[in-house]
């Protein structure tokens, strides 16, 4: 910008004197001309009609324009702002919610499995229970059995013996001597 | 050497009037034409613009709203929040000038800021304005302006009138910039033209090759002249804020 104020400055100062003085005065400083002065009057009409057009219409008008444009780009960010602040608070619920179920999901399960083993342990108690009844009824049946297959023991070889010495000795055995013996042998063995 | 081609690089700059007969009885000059037509071009800027009104702006819009923040932002930050009521002000002194001086470069066009009448009526009304608002603003006490703070009390009547002087001589500094700057790039236009047509008419098919160096510089010229144009106006616009600044705030 200063150079080339010098530069111009350098050539006004070096060309226009010497023009100047060649073609005579500079129409600029021809202040006797009428239209000198008579300009200058018509610009002040000219300048003040332009500035009450620019200051009273032009200028507000723009102005307003522009403050509106700021306006609606500061609503449009304030906007932007808030539902990005509203998506932050759903995300923040959701995962909340997220949290809480798996929680709660977990519970269910842990409760679940809690009453399958506890349903488990009663089936499995009660199931017990009858076999050690079966068993049990099973055992006094053995033993009954056992019982009276030792009570029929006694006819049986008393049958048996006095048929022996029947065919051995050929004579009628007297049956009380016979159940004596075995019961000899049985309080022996 | 303009005057043996014929050519006489400062009637550019004669005053003539337009419009006629009616021009001539009111005295309506060619440099009050091209103002006419300045203030038609930064109105009807402005008329597009506002048709428009959209909230993405067009070309035209843009470059009203463009041209609007510009000066709106040197006016804010030169003067600052007081500045607001001069912005209408500055920003018609800056679009009048500048068009003024961009109509100035089309040929057969006036430039009518290459008149030291029209640049020195706008610096004495700004300094008129400035010295105005620091009165308004500050009562006799804008008086003190001229004794800067902090300055040891017998350098005052040495400093005093250096101050009263460098006041004085805003409003010339202020025209004769711009007067200077638009004179000079015209007449060198011109210049350069006249030798071109110098060179053909008497070294001929030489000259003819030779005026190549002159169209260059010529058109080399128009770009400056362009810069020049829209950096005289920026000029005059801040030095305008500037000493509004002064008047309100006093350094």
């Amino acid at each position: 910008m200063r150079r080339t104020t010098i530069l111009l400055a350098a050539t006004t100062l070096g060309l226009t004197p010497a023009i100047a003085v060649a073609e005579g005065k500079m129409p600029q400083m021809d202040f006797a001309n009428p239209l000198t002065g008579a300009q200058v009057v018509w610009m002040a009409v000219i300048m003040v009609a332009l500035y009450f057009i620019l200051a009273r219409w032009a200028l507000p008008r723009i102005g307003g324009v522009i403050e509106n444009r700021h306006n609606r780009i500061a609503s449009d960010l304030e906007t932007a702002r808030r539902a990005k602040a509203e998506a932050e608070h759903a995300v923040r619920e959701l995962n909340l919610a997220i949290q809480n179920a798996r929680e709660s999901s977990q519970g269910a399960i842990a409760e679940a499995v809690n009453a399958a083993k506890e349903r488990a342990r009663a089936q499995s108690s009660t199931l017990n229970e009858r076999l050690d009844a079966q068993i049990s009824a099973a055992e006094t049946e053995i033993e009954a059995a056992r019982r009276a297959a030792v009570n029929a023991l006694g006819p049986i070889a008393r049958d048996v013996a006095s048929s022996l010495l029947h065919r051995l000795t050929g004579e009628a055995v007297e049956p009380g001597r016979v159940d004596q013996a075995i019961a000899a042998l049985s309080t022996q063995g | 050497m303009a005057q043996e081609s014929g050519i006489n690089a400062l009637g550019q700059f004669q005053l003539t009037t337009g419009f006629g007969a009616f021009g001539k009885a009111i005295e309506f000059t060619n440099s009050n034409q091209m103002m006419l037509l300045a203030a038609v071009i930064v109105t009807s800027l402005f008329v597009i613009a506002l048709r428009q009104r959209a909230l993405v702006p067009g070309r035209m819009q843009g470059l009203a709203e463009i041209s609007y923040e510009f000066v709106h932002n040197m006016v804010l930050d030169t003067i600052g929040e007081e500045g607001k009521r001069f912005f209408p002000f500055v920003f018609t002194l800056f679009a009048f000038i500048l068009i003024g001086n961009i109509l100035g470069l089309f040929p057969y066009f006036f430039a009518f800021t290459s008149h030291i009448a029209i640049t020195g009526a706008l610096a004495l009304f700004v300094f008129a304005l400035s010295t105005l608002v620091g009165f308004w603003y500050h009562g006799i006490g804008f008086l003190k302006f001229f004794s800067p703070p902090g300055v040891p009390g017998w350098l005052l009547p040495l400093l005093i009138p250096i101050e009263i002087v460098s006041f004085l001589s805003r409003p010339i500094s202020l025209s004769v910039r711009l007067f200077a700057n638009i004179t000079a790039g015209h007449v060198m236009w011109e210049v350069f033209a006249g030798f071109m047509l110098m060179l053909v008419s008497g070294l001929g098919a030489v000259g003819v090759v030779a005026a190549i160096i002159p169209l260059g510089l010529n058109i080399a010229l128009t770009a400056l002249e362009f810069l020049v144009a829209f950096l005289q106006a920026y000029v005059f616009a801040i030095l305008t804020c500037l000493y509004l600044h002064d008047a309100i705030h006093m350094h």
